[in-house]
């Protein structure tokens, strides 16, 4: 079909959970479990999912994702089924960007080659950090070598390459910092991503460090190898698009972009997470549910526009160009000059060429500029 | 009314965890005065705090019948007396009620300060002492070394000091038969006038207060007219009776004998333990001796954990009240911590129990501030002032001298930690050691007099450390005495901040500023900016730390399936921030209003 506009026709992106893993990483909080002995089921139960959707079949469809867990880590076949049903499903199907998101250890030639003749046009390779001992101690299965094995090997099958990384697990230093600098200046992806470590509870990391078995880098060393980075990204041609996501010119995620617009999205699959209009929903966290029942929720809500408008600040403001004041306009008249108002003299925000975004300070203490907005009182 | 002949009114000395409640719990067992069904262990401890710390506060009596081999059948009331220096006027008001105490030593600790305190207690009044050794079951039981101690500190013949084992039920009915043969029944004086001493008193949300009291003469009985007579105040009985230990109503209480009444009195405050009660028709001359208004010996500020719950603390605290008559609260209003209330404790443990009965009892989350103790100050104006808050202390261009409570501090230690135990007092905390004894073959008694306040801080502990958990205490009040003291403020980002300021002994103000600001600067988290942290007294900086500005707070990812769960995150950090109190623009959290008791938790 390519090349046509559907003018009249709802747009959406498309999100798939794969939520299967080798084995988990001690910081991981999303959804997997080690192991894959009921994929079967649950992709199964991911058809009958897609099949049933309302949205999907009076839309459109701009991107796909396929997220984890480990998508690289099930039978590609099921990659390609589910996306056929995606395709079948819709309205109209003709993304523009279709990722999937591996590993080193269960990247090879084939898989790769079959990704890339199902349609798949974008790669996201979790790499978090050039460092043995470092990803030995996070629960990674692999080494650094096979992580730049796996990176050169996608570079030449794909022309859109995310490489992950993380900063600031147990025992990295600058030294990792500039390994993975190597890393990225060898490789040359088109995106990266550098996320600071964040220690949730529900993970073996926080029970670690709880229990003095383990420790992180200072909170200054965790910032200065963050603005290294930073850094080095910029001086090999990236641009710093969201608080932790860098791209070359044209390469930003527009599926990523979907999320921090705010745009019409939907997720397949457990723990995915939708927005439709004012509608959000988060799918069962639990794989068996899933299976059980497809259409289980954790989470729906029809946001009211203080609601609708908080999550879109709470996640468009991540853009370091943050949002348009007319576009805001557009849709929060009335609540629009309320917020101005609010953060107005707060240094952690800045309102300039029409945009409010974070400022300086405000991209360093993010989670402060987020608590303000979720504080917010705008009902 | 039971032949006094036949009554035996006896209390227990014990330190904590030797024994005393599960000796009670077996007695009560052997005697079958108490229904298996009812029984729970440690059946006489009946707040849970108590039962979970496994110490005693409010003493409670319980009355047995005992069938001796002589044929008789005994009354035996044992009172049960709280076993922790805090709490020592109460035992020994406890103890005027006996004639006889179980001194009751655990084998495989040997006696301990507190016991020789209450057992010295015991000999004031007059008290036949029967040594018991418990635990005798133990592996490292050492019966005859702990023999020897209460020799020593009793006089008594090897021979008369029995064995026990509470928990295995060893020797019960020996101990049962030596309480009918060596304690003396009560005395009945030529005296028809009431005189009934008030040992303990108990709140009850449907009855009121409920006064144990032991008649030493005269009888009460429903109806009566009975005065305090310490207040004056009068009340009518409503009722009389006996512990059984469940209040069991009784005609009248006559004497010899020990039992409750209750009278409408509202809170126990009013019933103080060691006055006496008399009738108002006919009243006593005299009221029976060592009655003392007790003080207390701390005081610290206490507030809601959340600004807007002040009117449940208050709530909490009269409460609290009703069944605390050592306890004292008022209103205090803190630039730092807002409004809540500068309350006295008899000691430590008084504290941490009251802030645990608020937490638990009443749902109430509190910041405590450092305890200290009552100043003295004396004005260039002449006028003396109280200070029970370091932050109303003088200015000092108007102080002509200061004056703080001193105690006679004892220390029972085994002889190789003596060297330590001198140090500790006399070197780090301004004691001074004016008399050693010794007390069984290889232990001494240090007797010392120290300030309070060295002693409520951070001594306890240092005091174990240094005697790798051997040595025990004891100290009671003894007078104020004139002292070179001085008030250090702590500013926190050049803000003084009230809740954090203390009063210490000028030649310990550079150590002890230095490391509160140290501790502080632990204590408090990290901000987008620099904070430092000083500390002032005499109109000077005496020491500084800072704290570095944080570099980064980032929300690191966030994408579709997360925007809800992730606002919740930060819902819930906003909501923790709540607990924080701002002081300028620095959150400082809870414990560090406590930062002057975690100086010098490293050391050990």
């Amino acid at each position: 079909m390519g090349g046509y506009l559907y003018p009249f026709m709802n747009e959406v992106y498309v999100y798939i959970h794969i939520p299967f893993c080798e084995k988990k990483c001690i910081y991981c909080d999303f959804l997997s479990i080690a192991g894959k002995s009921i994929e079967k089921e649950y992709f199964q139960s991911l058809t009958r999912d897609i099949e049933s959707s309302d949205i999907l079949k009076s839309s459109v469809v701009k991107t796909v994702y396929f997220g984890g867990g480990t998508p690289s880590y099930v039978d590609e076949r099921y990659i390609e089924k589910t996306l056929n049903t995606v395709a079948k499903t819709s309205k109209a199907f003709n993304p523009e960007e279709i990722t999937i998101e591996l590993n080193p250890e269960s990247t090879d030639k084939n898989k790769i080659s079959f990704y890339r003749s199902i349609g798949v046009n974008r790669a996201s390779l979790g790499v978090q950090a050039m460092d043995d001992v470092v990803l030995n101690i996070s629960g990674r299965i692999h080494d650094a070598a096979q992580a730049q094995r796996a990176a050169s090997l996608l570079r030449k099958s794909f022309d859109n390459l995310n490489l992950d990384f993380i900063v600031g697990l147990p025992k990295s230093s600058m030294k990792t910092v500039k390994e993975n600098l190597k890393l990225i200046e060898k490789v040359n992806p088109d995106h990266v991503s550098v996320y600071m470590l964040e220690v949730h509870k529900e993970t073996p990391l926080f029970s670690l460090l709880k229990r003095g078995k383990i420790r992180l880098p200072s909170d200054d060393e965790m910032a200065e190898m963050f603005d290294f980075m930073m850094e080095g990204l910029k001086g090999l041609g990236f641009e710093r698009y969201e608080i932790s996501n860098f791209a070359k010119e044209g390469k930003r995620s527009l599926h990523n972009l979907s999320y921090w617009l705010s745009k019409d999205y939907i997720g397949f699959g457990a723990s995915a997470g939708g927005h439709v209009g004012n509608y959000r929903y988060v799918k069962t966290l639990n794989i068996k549910e899933y299976i059980e029942n497809p259409f289980a929720l954790s989470y729906e809500n029809h946001n009211t526009d203080c609601e609708e408008f908080k999550e879109t600040l709470f996640m468009g403001l991540r853009l370091i160009e943050g949002l348009s004041i007319k576009d805001l306009e557009k849709r929060f008249s009335n609540l629009l000059e309320g917020f101005l108002m609010y953060i107005s003299g707060d240094e952690l925000f800045s309102i300039e060429d029409g945009r409010v975004k974070l400022s300086t300070i405000g991209l360093d203490f993010s989670s402060i500029a987020f608590e303000k907005i979720v504080g917010w009182n705008c009902e | 009314m039971y032949d006094p002949k036949l009554i035996r009114n006896i209390c227990i000395i014990a330190h904590i965890d030797h024994g005393k409640t599960t000796l009670i719990d077996r007695i009560l067992e052997c005697t079958k005065s108490v229904d298996q069904r009812q029984m729970k262990d440690q059946f006489l401890d009946m707040m849970d705090i108590e039962r979970e710390r496994g110490i005693t506060i409010k003493a409670q009596p319980v009355k047995i019948y005992y069938k001796a081999k002589d044929g008789n059948v005994y009354e035996i009331n044992i009172i049960d007396t709280p076993g922790h220096v805090d709490f020592s006027y109460e035992v020994g008001r406890s103890m005027a009620a006996c004639e006889g105490a179980i001194l009751l030593v655990d084998a495989s600790q040997g006696v301990e300060a507190q016991t020789v305190a209450h057992t010295y207690l015991a000999i004031e009044n007059d008290l036949e002492i029967i040594p018991v050794i418990n635990k005798i079951d133990l592996p490292n039981a050492n019966i005859e070394e702990t023999s020897l101690q209460i020799i020593d500190l009793l006089g008594v013949d090897e021979e008369e000091i029995l064995k026990v084992s509470a928990k295995e039920g060893v020797g019960i009915e020996n101990l049962l038969e030596a309480i009918v043969d060596r304690v003396p029944p009560p005395e009945i004086k030529d005296e028809n006038r009431l005189a009934a001493l008030i040992f303990d008193a108990r709140y009850d949300k449907y009855r009121g207060v409920v006064v144990s009291v032991r008649v030493f003469s005269g009888t009460v009985k429903r109806g009566d007219k009975i005065i305090t007579m310490s207040n004056g105040s009068a009340y009518e009985v409503d009722e009389v009776g006996y512990f059984t230990p469940f209040m069991k109503p009784g005609e009248v209480l006559s004497a010899g004998e020990v039992g409750y009444i209750i009278a409408g009195i509202k809170e126990v405050s009013q019933a103080r333990v060691g006055d006496t009660i008399t009738l108002q028709s006919d009243p006593i001359d005299e009221p029976l001796p060592g009655y003392k208004d007790i003080k207390p010996m701390v005081y610290a500020g206490m507030y809601p954990g959340l600004p807007d719950y002040y009117q449940e603390l208050r709530k909490a605290l009269e409460k609290l009240k009703l069944n605390d008559s050592a306890l004292t609260f008022e209103p205090d209003n803190s630039p730092a911590l807002g409004f809540g209330f500068r309350v006295g404790f008899l000691g430590l443990l008084h504290m941490d129990v009251v802030r645990e009965r608020i937490e638990r009892e009443f749902g109430l989350a509190v910041i405590l501030t450092a305890p200290n103790v009552m100043y003295k100050v004396k004005l260039k104006n002449g006028e003396t002032v109280e200070i029970t808050n370091p932050a109303k202390f003088p200015e000092e261009d108007k102080i002509e001298e200061i004056y703080e409570p001193f105690v006679d501090l004892s220390i029972i230690t085994p002889g190789e930690y003596m060297g330590n135990m001198i140090n500790l007092v006399q070197v780090e905390k301004r004691g001074i050691l004016y008399t050693t004894e010794n007390a069984g073959k290889d232990r001494v008694i240090l007797k010392f007099e120290a300030p309070l306040a060295e002693i409520i801080f951070d001594f306890f502990d240092r005091m174990k450390a240094l005697s790798r958990g051997y040595a025990s205490m004891d100290y009671e009040f003894l007078e104020y005495r004139k002292s070179d003291l001085v008030k250090v403020t702590i500013l926190v980002n050049k803000e003084p901040v009230d809740a954090l300021a203390f009063i210490v002994h000028k030649s310990k103000a550079y150590t002890m500023a230095r490391k509160v600001v140290e501790k502080l600067k632990d204590l408090i988290p990290r901000h987008q900016f620099q904070i430092p942290i000083q500390a002032k007294a005499g109109g000077r900086i005496i020491a500084r730390s800072d704290i570095k500005a944080l570099r980064k707070d980032v929300l690191a990812k966030c994408y579709g399936g997360d925007v809800t769960r992730k606002m919740k995150l930060l819902e819930k950090q906003k909501e923790g921030k709540k607990k924080l109190r701002e002081i300028g623009n620095v959150r400082i959290p809870q414990e560090a209003f406590l930062a002057l008791l975690k100086v010098g938790e490293e050391e050990e």
